[in-house]
């Protein structure tokens, strides 16, 4: 991957970058890894990845360029671990439960006004799913950029965020009844 | 269309809810915290090259994208100028030569060895009464001296470190040794005063030939045993 700036100011942005979230970015590494020279390796990947995206981040939006960073951060991590210790992929179709139309879900969520059920669905979801989601709403990534941050087909994102939403509806389904 | 619907408001839920699960997450960072790190001095050092490449790989880029601007203009103008060129026939000759040189070098092998220039010169000690130099040649392969005199009468002698094959008639001369104070000859005695007489003999790693028409013996063997 070679990466050349087009600007002096995208040069300066990403410089600042740096200067800015450095210990942001070692902070996030550090919650999951205590190995200085995996955590030298993986601030660099995730800077060069930040730096094609530049254009993404606002610098002067502390709170949200931080989230930004933070999210992209964590799950460039986490995918990293994940691939090095080789964990499977576990079976699908085995937690579908498919006997409730989806749309009484939405309906129910509008006319409660209630997102704890969703966020605590989400919470409960594979990291794996999670970080699609989190990479495509929070960096608003496409699912090519997706795909060329953490190293994966574009059919594997594809197929993770469909299976996210998926299992998404499914837990809702189940505190629907619950219920 | 109900359809679609839901599956907008889906998204957009899921969107928020993301969003604000990612934002609830970053009470795990607080800027204290994060203000007290002490990056590594071996992280910093190489996050700051990793810039430091990357501004300089930036200026490179802009060099590189004004210089490739310049070359194309160049070589433009420059077959421009050579197509208009051609249509002159020197040009077209001079092409011609230069293609047929590079061929050449990959049709052709040509050997030199590292023989001296010229054979080097051999100097005769004694000449009969009335002769004088006529002539010296010089070559890589052999080296010759002249004498002549007013009748017509010459003595040549011929040095050469090479081999060569010499053919003569035998039919009108008569052949044998001659013996010489360093070596033994062969001596071609013509039987015909049209013919010269020959003598051959080796020294060392050069051959002589002497090539007269006196008749003498003991005078042929006296200019021999002189030569330096």
């Amino acid at each position: 991957m070679i990466l050349v700036f087009d600007t002096h100011e995208e040069c300066d942005k990403f410089t600042k970058l740096y200067e800015t979230y450095g210990k942001t970015i070692y902070f996030t590494l550090k919650r999951y890894t205590n190995d200085e020279t995996l955590i030298e390796d993986l601030s660099q990947d995730i800077f060069i990845r930040l730096a094609y995206h530049l254009d993404k981040i606002d610098l002067n939006n502390y709170k949200k360029s931080q989230n930004y960073i933070i999210t992209a951060t964590r799950n460039y991590c986490i995918n990293y671990l994940r691939d090095k210790s080789k964990i499977q992929e576990e079976s699908f179709e085995a937690h579908l439960n498919l006997s409730s139309p989806s749309d009484e879900i939405v309906d129910n969520m509008i006319r409660s006004e209630d997102l704890s059920y969703l966020e605590k669905a989400i919470g409960e979801l594979n990291e794996i799913y999670r970080s699609v989601l989190e990479l495509r709403y929070v960096n608003e990534f496409s699912n090519e950029e997706i795909a060329a941050f953490l190293n994966l087909q574009k059919r594997t994102v594809e197929t993770r965020l469909y299976r996210a939403n998926l299992l998404l509806k499914d837990k809702l389904r189940g505190y629907l009844h619950g219920k | 269309m109900a359809n679609d619907y839901n599956n907008e408001m889906w998204e957009s839920l899921l969107k928020a809810t993301v969003i604000k699960n990612s934002l609830d997450d970053l009470e795990n960072y607080p800027s204290e915290k994060i203000n007290k790190v002490v990056l590594p001095e071996h992280y910093d050092y190489k996050m700051k090259q990793l810039i430091k490449r990357l501004r300089f790989r930036e200026l490179s880029r802009t060099t590189l994208r004004y210089c490739k601007k310049i070359v194309s203009i160049i070589i433009f103008i420059t077959g421009i100028s050579f197509a208009v060129l051609l249509q002159f026939e020197e040009v077209r000759a001079a092409c011609h030569n230069v293609i047929t040189s590079i061929c050449d070098k990959y049709i052709q092998f040509s050997f030199t060895n590292d023989i001296a220039e010229t054979t080097e010169p051999i100097i005769l000690n004694y000449i009969p009464d009335g002769f004088r130099l006529t002539e010296t040649h010089s070559t890589k392969l052999r080296y010759y001296v002249t004498y002549s005199n007013s009748d017509g009468d010459i003595i040549r002698l011929q040095t050469s470190s090479k081999k060569h094959i010499y053919q003569i008639d035998v039919e009108h001369y008569d052949l044998y040794e001659l013996e010489l104070d360093n070596a033994t000859g062969q001596f071609f005695k013509s039987k015909d005063k049209r013919f010269e007489n020959y003598l051959y003999w080796n020294i060392n790693e050069s051959y002589y030939i002497l090539q007269t028409t006196l008749t003498d013996e003991n005078e042929i063997r006296k200019i021999v045993e002189n030569v330096k």
